[in-house]
């Protein structure tokens, strides 16, 4: 394989890698917020029995 | 070069930094369930038939382990970088639920304590730390707010662990002693899972990446703020480290204090108040306690570390001798008061790493920070064995209600105090603690204090800078 051949194969493994890494990066911003959004939805609640009790 | 190598985790050109943060949310959010496992005490304590003190030994172990591992792991998670950091992590907290679950099973509980305490307690320490000095060095402009949205995840995990154990052990059995099994290979398959997928999304910066459009701040010979860097080696010899440290212990002190014993306080302050409604205060203060790692970190990158912990133990004090003095006049002063000594409690973890960035520099910060944790462990024993010695001693007394706590209450303020005193003694660290400056990097300084490019040649590097979008 020419140097050329290695790089243009190299550049695109890379592009492929920052593209895999920002889709799982999206796919974890989902669903952190999703669980938060479960949490914190349990918690209030919780929360509207301390004043309404 | 294996996956799990820092050189494979150096983020391309261009990369946008506000991909890093869900990494180390995905992470701490895991481990944050560490403050939820109490929910499985009183199964633990059914099925093993002992009493609530030997099972509470699991969390005491996990939260010793914590603090040494942050301690002594730390330098290694610096050199190794953050994702080979995570993947240990998300190793030994999910492996610690297997090992529990086969203590579990076979009524053994002395596994239970090598699972979910010493091998998890080991993948909390790491897993804490191991973000922390990538957030820095992806958000110069705003660490306490990187570190801030990170750490907020470790309070937020215990919101989404709570009511998540409670359906695992309702699924399992019809009784939740007898759904622990089931319920810790569940919770350790899904934690290993998450936190290895924030391993596989964490990048670092190149080296020496800097927001697009940002220059360093040039500080004055009299500012705290450094842009030298000190190894944690050198760290711990200096006066701030110990400061800091003291600070630190003061404001854990006095939140666990009151997190500790939150559902009992407020129902002998209030003996109208139903045990539900005892467990949504205790949810309220989980609330507080996240939201104030976010809101005042941020807030902390705009106000100065130093001034933002004069408000957490000044204003700390001032609303525990509230506390004392007026906290039976009303339900809503009492929640309000408590509620942001929380805040400030969550504020004082997350807004840390940004104070050593301060004092020592990125080089090791979160070597640094490992150490400091340690302040964490010691104020865990501290805070509740003053809070519930002295309410023991004041039942022995014959008091009851709100008059079990005034003295605690009081003691309390003094701790805080001391915080005051010490934080306001930190200042700049002395230069002969600072690591050598190379060549490179003093063209850096020049550059940003004078305003004019000076080339760098090929054998200095280049500055490069990225989407801060």
């Amino acid at each position: 394989m020419s140097d050329m051949t290695m790089h243009a194969h190299d550049g695109a493994q890379g592009a492929g890698d920052a593209r895999g890494a920002t889709a799982l990066a999206l796919f974890l911003w989902v669903v952190v917020t999703v669980a938060l959004v479960y949490g914190l939805y349990e918690t209030v609640i919780k929360v509207a029995d301390l004043f309404s009790g | 070069m294996s996956l799990l190598d820092r050189e494979r985790t150096i983020a391309p050109r261009g990369y946008n930094r506000w991909l890093v943060p869900p990494a180390a949310l995905a992470v701490h959010l895991c481990i944050g369930e560490i403050y939820a496992f109490s929910v499985f005490k009183v199964p633990l304590k059914d099925h093993f038939d002992t009493k609530l003190t030997p099972i509470g030994i699991i969390f005491s172990i996990a939260i010793a382990m914590l603090g040494l591992s942050a301690a002594f792991g730390g330098r290694w998670v610096e050199r190794v970088g953050p994702r080979k950091a995570m993947a240990l992590a998300a190793t030994c907290w999910g492996s610690g639920f297997l090992i529990g679950a086969v203590g579990v099973a076979t009524t053994q509980l002395w596994v239970v304590y090598l699972g979910v305490g010493f091998v998890g307690g080991i993948g909390l320490g790491i897993g804490y730390i191991s973000p922390v000095s990538t957030l820095i060095k992806w958000f110069p402009d705003r660490p306490g707010m990187a570190t801030g949205l990170a750490i907020m995840g470790f309070g937020g995990g215990a919101l989404i662990a709570s009511p998540l154990e409670s359906k695992l052990l309702s699924t399992f059995a019809d009784q939740p002693q007898d759904a622990l099994v089931g319920s810790f290979v569940v919770l350790g398959c899904v934690y290993f899972v998450m936190m290895m997928l924030g391993a596989m999304a964490v990048r670092v910066p190149p080296e020496g990446w800097r927001p697009a459009g940002w220059t360093p701040r040039e500080h004055s010979e009299r500012s705290m703020i450094t842009s030298a860097n000190v190894t944690a080696t050198n760290a711990i010899k200096t006066r701030q480290f110990w400061l800091l440290w003291i600070v630190l212990f003061c404001n854990v002190t006095a939140g666990i204090g009151i997190l500790e014993q939150a559902a009992p306080m407020i129902q002998d302050f209030f003996p109208s108040v139903t045990a539900a409604a005892a467990a949504g205060f205790v949810g309220l203060l989980s609330l507080c306690n996240m939201s104030g790692r976010f809101v005042w970190s941020s807030t902390s990158d705009v106000v100065g570390r130093k001034r933002t912990y004069m408000g957490y133990l000044g204003i700390g004090a001032i609303l525990y001798l509230l506390l004392a003095t007026a906290g039976t006049a009303s339900i809503a002063l009492f929640v309000l008061f408590t509620g942001v000594i929380l805040s400030f409690y969550g504020g004082g973890f997350a807004t840390v790493p940004a104070y050593l960035k301060d004092l020592f520099g990125t080089i090791e910060v979160g070597a640094v920070h490992g150490r400091l944790l340690t302040a964490w462990s010691a104020a865990g024993i501290a805070g509740p064995l003053i809070v519930n010695g002295l309410a023991d001693l004041e039942t022995s007394n014959g008091k009851s209600g709100a008059d079990l706590y005034t003295v605690s209450l009081l003691i309390m303020v003094g701790v805080l105090v001391v915080g005051f005193i010490a934080n306001l003694m930190i200042g700049r660290v002395d230069s002969r603690f600072h690591e050598p400056v190379s060549e490179a990097a003093a063209d850096e300084q020049r550059f940003s204090r004078d305003g004019e490019r000076v080339s760098p040649s090929p054998a200095r590097g280049t500055t490069t800078s990225g989407s801060h979008s």
